[in-house]
């Protein structure tokens, strides 16, 4: 078996990719996979629960990684912030969600940070009211519950 | 937008600079990060000798000035614009699914001082800062970036707001749990806060996050005198040190002692062997603490691994008016200090030890309009304090600050209210959930 070949995913509507292999182990999971089980190497990897949409981009994104953890005269870290920059404010609500998932269960760990920290962002400045819609959060305080916290809290403006 | 040779002034904090209350509040979200984030300790030391004198405070707001300066070619052009960022929709109902891990990881990342008003969204919600999976989440995540906090006594009630370097925002701290008799600020490190002051004629340190709101006095000295004191939190070792060194009128032999939190008590060590005639100068890195001495010349080190003092011979810069040592990033000590007795031939000048020569070599100076913006009189007072590699300059009659990052090379304002009352006192901060009293 060629050690530094090539990696065959399949998403989980049938697409499949086949990607270098410093690309796919960039996720710990597919590592995991590939260094317990030889035959994966070789074979296919099913990406249980993530679609092709989803798996062509985070292999873009991998891609990208990869290349610069390889080479860090081509693509320097400024490079790559502004590819993160722009990844990440490319993608509509429902990728963010799909990627924010997948990269989780595939441990793609720079991809979640990025991911994590763009939703902070966006989450940071609004109201309790607003982020319990979309959270879908029931408030289980009385409102003399909540006014207690908002008086405990001076920084809660 | 860079071009060698020139630098543009820009004023961070003038959109904020209205201190925030109960109310409404919209952060028009602009994240640049301008600045790296915090690694390793700093901190500050205070002379409480140093705050006499009348200033006239001017509250009129300043303008953004745009000149071309003759500044040194080492200088680039700094922008800071604030990036419009709409209010993202986050109608759709997946973000409801989301597994709790995932939205500690997020909620870990939401700016320290936002995640207050957070706490009103749930009981689960109110409890996450007490939740220990989330504390573990945040002890990971990169630090929010510097801050700059600022604290003052407005009729004996302490006040306190922080500005985020990274925000460009000011921030009230509730600070009511501070004892009267806690009157300098010593320092911050690693999240905490040091302070010291005199309680009747008993000397005492607290040190508090002032995040989680948390304090607590210290253990007594063994010589229950007022002391020049530096604090350092060791981040991967969960524990803090106190450095006393001499009296701070410089005139009496004590010995060093040390506070260790992990064994919650002062330990005696060597006696510095020089005079300190240069209060409130002092420096930390490396495990080393410098102060500058007059007799014998140069800089006094205190090894933290040894409980040693050692002499560096190192010489100040010629026609030194006044200057503060300041400690960088890893082994970097930098001194910051005003050259020229005529007022028309003074400039501000920023050199770095050269360790293995024992040298200072000038690495910056500041331009001419910011010296002259900064400190209108020969004779005005400037302080200086700084954290890994930025350096903060204020005097207190202009109501603003100067910032200079070493390693971008990059001169920038901070404006604001909180850095206009006379009697503030300031340091740099990094708001952390994480850093424990203990």
């Amino acid at each position: 078996m060629a050690s530094k070949g090539n990696l065959t995913l399949k998403s989980c509507n049938g697409k499949e990719f086949i990607v270098e292999e410093k690309v796919a182990v960039m996720s710990t999971t597919i590592k995991n996979m590939v260094d317990v089980d030889d035959s994966f190497a070789q074979g296919v990897i099913p990406i249980i629960g993530v679609d092709g949409k989803i798996l062509a981009k985070l292999i873009e994104y991998c891609k990208e990684h990869a290349e610069a953890d390889e080479d860090e005269e081509v693509k320097s870290e400024e490079y790559l912030k502004k590819f993160d920059e722009k990844f990440v404010d490319e993608l509509n609500l429902n990728d963010l969600y799909d990627l924010l998932k997948a990269s989780n269960y595939l441990e793609i760990t720079k991809l979640l940070n990025l991911l994590c920290q763009k939703v902070a962002s966006m989450i940071k400045g609004k109201k309790p009211e607003e982020i319990r819609r979309i959270f879908n959060i029931k408030n289980d305080f009385t409102p003399e519950e909540e006014e207690e916290i908002n008086r405990q809290n001076p920084w809660a403006f | 937008m860079v071009e060698v040779g020139e630098s543009s002034e820009s004023v961070l904090g003038m959109q904020n600079s209205r201190l925030v209350r109960n109310g409404s509040l919209h952060e028009e979200d602009s994240i640049q990060k301008q600045v790296t984030t915090f690694g390793g300790s700093g901190s500050r030391n205070t002379s409480p000798l140093g705050r006499i004198g009348s200033r006239n405070t001017s509250p009129s707001r300043q303008k953004v000035i745009k000149t071309k300066p003759r500044g040194l070619d080492e200088e680039t052009v700094a922008t800071f614009n604030k990036a419009v960022q709409p209010d993202v929709q986050m109608e759709d109902n997946i973000w409801a699914m989301l597994p709790e891990d995932l939205l500690n990881e997020i909620l870990a990342r939401v700016p320290p001082f936002m995640i207050f008003r957070l706490r009103s969204v749930c009981k689960r919600w109110n409890s996450i800062l007490q939740d220990n999976s989330f504390l573990k989440f945040h002890s990971q995540v990169p630090s929010h970036g510097p801050c700059l906090l600022t604290f003052w006594k407005n009729s004996q009630t302490p006040q306190c707001s922080v500005f985020s370097l990274p925000l460009k925002q000011w921030f009230r701290i509730p600070f009511t749990f501070l004892p009267q008799w806690a009157f300098w600020l010593v320092g911050s490190s690693g999240g905490l806060l040091c302070f010291s002051g005199l309680d009747g004629l008993t000397f005492k340190t607290l040190v508090c996050n002032p995040l989680t709101q948390s304090w607590r006095i210290l253990p007594s000295m063994h010589c229950n005198q007022q002391r020049q004191l530096i604090m350092v939190v060791d981040r991967m070792d969960r524990s803090f040190k106190i450095i006393a060194t001499s009296d701070i009128y410089g005139d009496k032999s004590l010995p060093t002692e040390v506070y260790d939190s992990k064994l919650n008590r002062w330990s005696l060590h060597q006696t510095m062997p020089a005079v300190n005639l240069c209060s409130s100068k002092m420096a930390f890195c490396d495990s080393r603490l410098y102060l500058e001495t007059l007799s014998p010349l140069g800089l006094m080190v205190y090894r933290l691994d040894t409980g040693n003092w050692e002499h560096i011979p190192a010489k100040f810069p010629r026609s030194l008016l006044d200057g503060y040592l300041l400690a960088g990033t890893q082994k970097r000590l930098f001194l910051v200090g005003r050259i020229g007795l005529y007022s028309t031939l003074q400039s501000m000048r920023i050199w770095e030890l050269d360790h293995t020569k024992s040298v200072w070599v000038e690495i910056s100076r500041m331009p001419l309009r910011y010296f002259r913006a900064l400190l209108r009189l020969s004779a005005e007072r400037f302080e200086c304090f700084g954290q890994d590699n930025l350096i903060c300059f204020t005097s207190w009659t202009q109501g603003k600050s100067l910032l200079y990052d070493v390693d971008k090379k990059i001169w920038s304002w901070i404006a604001g209210c909180a850095l206009q009352s006379y009697n503030s006192q300031v340091c740099f901060y990094e708001p952390r959930f994480d850093a424990s009293i203990y």
